[in-house]
């Protein structure tokens, strides 16, 4: 084998070494995982009924883990809620679902991007630190309408009392 | 006939070895290492931007 053969396969096959590495210790060690990861399933249908769903929004959680949840329905063409505060530095657990058919939930600028499929609650967490404004769009195309489908998450500094 | 063959092509083997680790590769080489850096940047590039972003 040619030297300069030998040198490429080696700083190949050890950058792919540092790669799988880099990936198992985030995994494993530092919990990353795929965006919606886990199966919760609901029937599309009977979205309301579920009382996380009937009025979306923000809540507080009674879980120790997060400040608050987040809850959306994504339908054709819109998300509900349209609007969201978040105080600044909440732990939040969002979850997302749809009524009809496949949408996406990305918030630009963040690591959230979902998909939404009639069926799955589409589950992300995550911490608000940074006060701004975020948009929130429809990734996977819908219909004619997808291209408006948006909505907006404010991070705000101080108490969330505007959220209902 | 295959005595002949065989040595024939014993002596192309030993020839095509030789000329092998002779190859002029540095184009090559450059051009591998180029593109594996590139590589290399990008994905720490995307990977610090998850990061930054958590």
């Amino acid at each position: 084998m040619h030297k300069f053969e030998k040198i490429w396969m080696s700083v190949g096959t050890g950058s792919l070494i540092i790669f799988l590495v880099i990936l198992g210790v985030s995994a494993v060690h530092a919990g990353h995982t795929p965006a919606a990861s886990g199966i919760e399933t609901i029937n599309p249908e009977y979205v309301r009924d579920d009382d996380r769903f009937a009025e979306p929004g923000l809540y507080e959680s009674d879980d120790d883990e997060f400040d608050y949840n987040l809850y959306f329905v994504a339908s054709a063409f819109n998300y509900e809620p349209s609007e969201v505060e978040i105080p600044q530095g909440s732990r939040v657990k969002v979850q997302v679902v749809s009524t009809d058919v496949v949408h996406g939930f990305q918030v630009v600028n963040t690591n959230i991007n979902m998909m939404v499929e009639p069926g799955l609650v589409s589950t992300y967490r995550t911490n608000f630190d940074n006060v701004g404004e975020y948009l929130i769009v429809c990734n996977e195309y819908c219909g004619v309408g997808h291209t408006d489908m948006t909505s907006t998450i404010k991070v705000v500094e101080g108490g969330a009392e505007a959220n209902e | 006939m295959t005595e002949k063959k065989v040595e024939k092509i014993q002596e192309n083997s030993e020839t095509h070895d030789v000329d092998h680790s002779k190859l002029d590769l540095r184009g090559t080489f450059m051009m591998v290492m180029f593109l594996g850096g590139l590589i290399f940047v990008s994905w720490f590039g995307a990977f610090i931007l998850f990061l930054d972003r958590m």
